[in-house]
């Protein structure tokens, strides 16, 4: 049973034209020399003729037309890739690696002193930077911003619930 | 690929303002976004009226088109989420959805009253009788395979499988339609 299985499935693929070169050449010569390949061969190839002859579903007369009329009020919406500009999300990017890379210098250097060689990197006072005022300052503006960005979400979708 | 030259051309002049070139594409790809919505919701009314939002969903959207892959490609992402929104939306008890898998309705859906059997003589009707008994995953792929001549890469990036699967999908729903054949129109269809 298995065997015709397996029979079954390559003279399928080999039938929709989806087996590669070696197996082409292989079945092909299976069903002309084989009687039971030839005999699967000849029934699946009128299925698969009447399978292919089948021709989809029409819709109505005006389908057609009830879609043009449809999209005579519709706009093409801009392609997607136009909505960035890929020179700001290059910049901020760059933005990042530079912090990065300027952080993993920085902290070789601090790690690694030399003595002959006087780091020449001066330690930051970060307390004094990261002091309560400024991070208060910080937090506030990611408040604002964050309930700026809910506001015009919400907005959006009360305006337009299908999308 | 004259055909996809074609459907390029179409889009191109549609883009640049000159909307009844949109209409070609409708024309040529209507059958195929209908009978695929069709898969989905068992209802020909319903099925129009979603294949009418893909075609505007599709006209809207024409700017995103890449060029890529076949239209009819691009084209059944946009059937896919719309019937499955809609599916989602009107919880149809024909069809329930289970993330990518979809269930088969019940026979008894498809009227199979004696006058109906009668009228059911012809080879490519009783296929398609067969094809709505299939699930709607299987029908879905045998319509992408067949009636759209897509090829097993092109399903495989739709249905997001690898090729050797859709091989294997492929065959297993042509093996259910055989079954199907077999037990409701004994062997007088085939050889």
């Amino acid at each position: 049973m298995e065997q015709h299985l397996e029979i079954e499935q390559q003279l399928w693929e080999y039938i929709d034209g989806i087996c590669d070169g070696a197996d082409t050449q292989r079945i092909s010569l299976l069903i002309t020399t084989n009687a039971l390949w030839k005999e699967k061969y000849q029934y699946l190839i009128a299925l698969h003729e009447s399978i292919a002859g089948i021709e989809g579903d029409q819709p109505s007369l005006r389908f057609t037309k009830n879609v043009m009329d449809a999209v005579s009020t519709a706009h093409i919406v801009r392609a997607t890739k136009q909505y960035f500009n890929m020179g700001v999300i290059r910049g901020i990017a760059a933005l990042f690696i530079l912090a990065l890379v300027a952080v993993l210098v920085y902290a070789i250097a601090l790690a690694k002193p030399h003595a002959g060689n006087a780091a020449v990197f001066p330690k930051l006072n970060l307390t004094r930077l990261f002091s309560s005022g400024f991070l208060d300052l910080i937090v506030c503006i990611n408040i604002v911003l964050g309930l700026a960005f809910a506001d015009l979400l919400l907005r959006k979708k009360r305006l337009h619930p299908s999308s | 690929m004259p055909e996809q030259s074609d459907d390029l051309l179409a889009i191109q002049m549609t883009l640049q303002g000159q909307q009844p070139a949109y209409a070609t594409l409708v024309n040529k790809y209507q059958s195929y976004v209908f009978t695929l919505a069709l898969r989905y919701v068992n209802d020909r009314e319903v099925a129009e009226e979603l294949a009418q939002d893909v075609f505007v969903k599709a006209y809207r959207h024409l700017a995103d088109f890449k060029g890529n892959s076949k239209f009819s490609t691009w084209l059944y992402t946009i059937v896919h989420t719309t019937c499955l929104s809609h599916i989602r939306k009107k919880k149809d008890d024909a069809i329930l959805l289970e993330e990518e898998k979809m269930i088969t309705i019940s026979d008894n859906r498809f009227s199979q009253n004696p006058s109906e059997r009668m009228e059911q003589k012809t080879q490519k009707q009783m296929l398609k009788n067969a094809l709505n008994h299939l699930s709607a995953a299987d029908a879905q792929l045998l319509t992408l395979f067949y009636l759209a001549e897509q090829s097993v890469d092109e399903i495989g990036i739709i249905l997001g499988l690898t090729a050797t699967n859709v091989k294997v999908r492929l065959f297993r729903a042509t093996q259910k339609l055989r079954e199907i054949l077999k037990s409701r129109y004994g062997r007088e269809l085939i050889g």
